[in-house]
């Protein structure tokens, strides 16, 4: 219990932290919200800047948002009227997790297979495909491969959809695009840990005793595989659950991968910070979650330090 | 002495990786294409020729022309070199950075190397694009503040792995034998650490440099890179995206040179990391 309690510790004063942080380094960017629409005379300006509280003095502001994100609130967007920063990731965040759970659930899946069959393949033609393959995968960035993939089905072929977001066909495109490069990490990880496993005494022991190969490769050889794995599943998962910037805009999709970007142009001072602080929070506790699985299935590794 | 030896073994281990070896030769093509393939060009990156727009790939234009008519080749092999330049650049950046940072947090331990890895994990949970955005705005677009964005959100993977390896050899028995004979700090750094853990720093550079060029690619595809008129292989993949459905091939080039660039270093990295026997994290 110690050990949780003062990682919990550690977590709220690193996201903290990252409030401070970000806070002030947006606020050096010149420019403020309200200058898209041109010329507005000083006095509105003065009174849009009062109204929001822009005209404080900086610490004091800081110390009006600190109590906002302690009772849940982020306040309003500043350049979208009447939405509140919260209802923007609420609208906009199932569309991405839907996305990125697809994609990660494709990456999981044809990630181990690949892995598992290069591994046991390995210097054979199929082991040499998938190497070929899984380096392809990550060399091809991923904006390229939702470009052309967009191409080949949608303009060439017509099978599915060019782009917008209406259902599960939609989904398609996207969420191969968003796979590809985990797909191809997650087979390179699985590859060179299973190729040291299988060389190991445990293993030579179990064909000795007659196991089956299946048996051999999903309950003795898989389970410590899976290991590094899991550590790279954390971020990832932060990462493609809160959505792709660049996928979301050649697809056309209302996900909240496009806010960030549009949120730092118009400095929206509120939403740049809540969805920083949204990000940051999914992202160390997904970590937080990994370094428990990670004692559970590994007993060689006590939560301790 | 040592370190040829060193360098030799590695080279014979790097050999026998035949992916390594292609990636060696299809990295040493590009080069050499970037470095005189303009030579051979009869048409400058800039040049704007209105009365032969969007041409298909011919003997005359090898990779066809743009929408302002410009010679796609001669473009490209400018591409290539700002490519190069900024993921070179960008790796050598977070080589400094991580390197120093790393060593002072493990070399003096305690306090310092807590508060350092802790300000580590907090740059590392702040979205890598904000950081690069917030800079675009500050400093302008441009190679430059490509440069600084990369290496401001890459040296903490450095960091981490130069910490990790020094802690590793830290407590080693030839350290203690050179401290045991007075020897000091700024020996044993320079002299016993860095060269010990010189290979897998190198090898996490190799694999730096690709994802350099994918962050520069990447940025400019979203108009955010290099300005106009100067060719990089994103620029290019953005302006062809624009006339997709009419001219195809006009995507094909830039984007299959920035495909066989990643695939180059990565296959070379993947093989230093198994000629120096580098865990992949």
């Amino acid at each position: 219990m110690p050990y949780f309690f003062k990682k919990f510790i550690m977590l709220a004063l690193t996201l903290f932290l990252i409030i401070t942080i970000t806070f002030f380094l947006m606020k050096i960017i010149p420019g403020n919200p309200f200058s898209q629409e041109q010329d507005i005379p000083p006095e509105i300006m003065q009174s849009l800047y009062s109204y929001y509280g822009l005209d404080k003095p900086l610490l004091e502001q800081y110390w009006q948002y600190l109590k906002g994100v302690a009772s849940f609130d982020l306040g309003p967007s500043l350049v979208y009227e009447g939405q509140r920063v919260t209802d923007i990731i609420k609208n906009c965040f199932p569309i991405s997790c839907f996305l990125g759970i697809e994609a990660l659930i494709l990456a999981i899946f044809f990630g181990s297979t690949l892995g598992i069959l290069s591994a046991f393949y390995h210097k054979k033609w199929q082991g040499h495909m998938s190497f070929f393959l899984s380096t392809l995968g990550i060399s091809m960035p991923s904006f390229l491969l939702a470009t052309f993939l967009q191409y080949i089905f949608s303009m060439k072929l017509n099978l599915l959809p060019v782009a917008c977001f209406h259902g599960f066909e939609y989904s398609i495109l996207p969420a191969i695009s968003l796979a590809a490069l985990p797909t191809a990490y997650i087979t390179k990880l699985i590859k060179s840990t299973m190729i040291e496993i299988l060389n190991q005494d445990f293993i030579k022991m179990a064909y000795s005793k007659g196991l089956s190969q299946t048996t051999i490769i999903l309950k003795h050889a898989l389970p410590n595989a899976i290991l590094p794995v899991i550590s790279y599943l954390g971020p990832l998962t932060a990462y493609a659950i809160t959505g792709s910037f660049i996928i979301e805009k050649i697809f056309g999709i209302p996900g909240l991968g496009q806010w960030l970007i549009t949120s730092v142009s118009n400095r929206d001072y509120p939403l740049i910070l809540g969805l920083t602080l949204f990000f940051s929070v999914l992202l160390i506790t997904f970590n937080f979650l990994v370094d428990i699985i990670y004692a559970i299935v590994d007993p060689r590794i006590k939560l301790k330090q | 002495m040592t370190t040829n030896l060193y360098l030799k073994y590695t080279w014979q281990q790097f050999k026998k990786n035949k992916a390594a070896l292609y990636g060696l030769i299809l990295l040493g093509i590009i080069l050499l294409l970037a470095a005189f393939g303009s030579c051979f060009s009869p048409y400058t990156y800039c040049g704007i020729d209105m009365d032969n727009k969007n041409l298909p790939p011919s003997f005359l234009h090898l990779f066809g022309t743009d929408e302002l008519g410009r010679d796609v080749f001669t473009r490209c092999l400018f591409g290539i070199r700002i490519s190069l330049f900024v993921g070179i650049m960008a790796a050598l950046l977070d080589l400094l950075i991580g390197v120093v940072w790393g060593s002072i947090a493990a070399f003096f331990g305690g306090i310092l190397d807590e508060v350092m890895m802790r300000l580590c994990d907090t740059f590392y949970a702040i979205p890598h694009l904000l950081i690069v955005i917030m800079l675009m705005i500050v400093m302008g677009p441009g190679l430059l503040t490509i440069i600084t964005a990369l290496a401001l959100s890459g040296w903490i993977n450095m960091a981490r792995i130069v910490r990790g390896q020094i802690l590793q050899i830290k407590n080693m028995e030839f350290i203690k034998a050179s401290l045991a004979l007075g020897a000091s700090k700024k020996r044993i750094i320079f002299k016993h650490l860095l060269p010990n853990i010189s290979g897998p720093i190198i090898a996490t550079m190799t694999l730096t440099i690709p994802s350099a060029i994918f962050a520069e690619a990447f940025l400019s595809f979203l108009g955010l890179g290099v300005q106009a008129p100067i060719a990089s292989l994103g620029v290019m993949v953005n302006d062809a995206l624009c006339a997709l459905r009419y001219y195809p091939w006009r995507l094909f080039f830039p984007a299959g040179i920035i495909i066989m660039l990643m695939l180059a270093f990565n296959l070379i990295g993947d093989g230093l990391h198994k000629a120096m026997d580098v865990k992949q994290t």
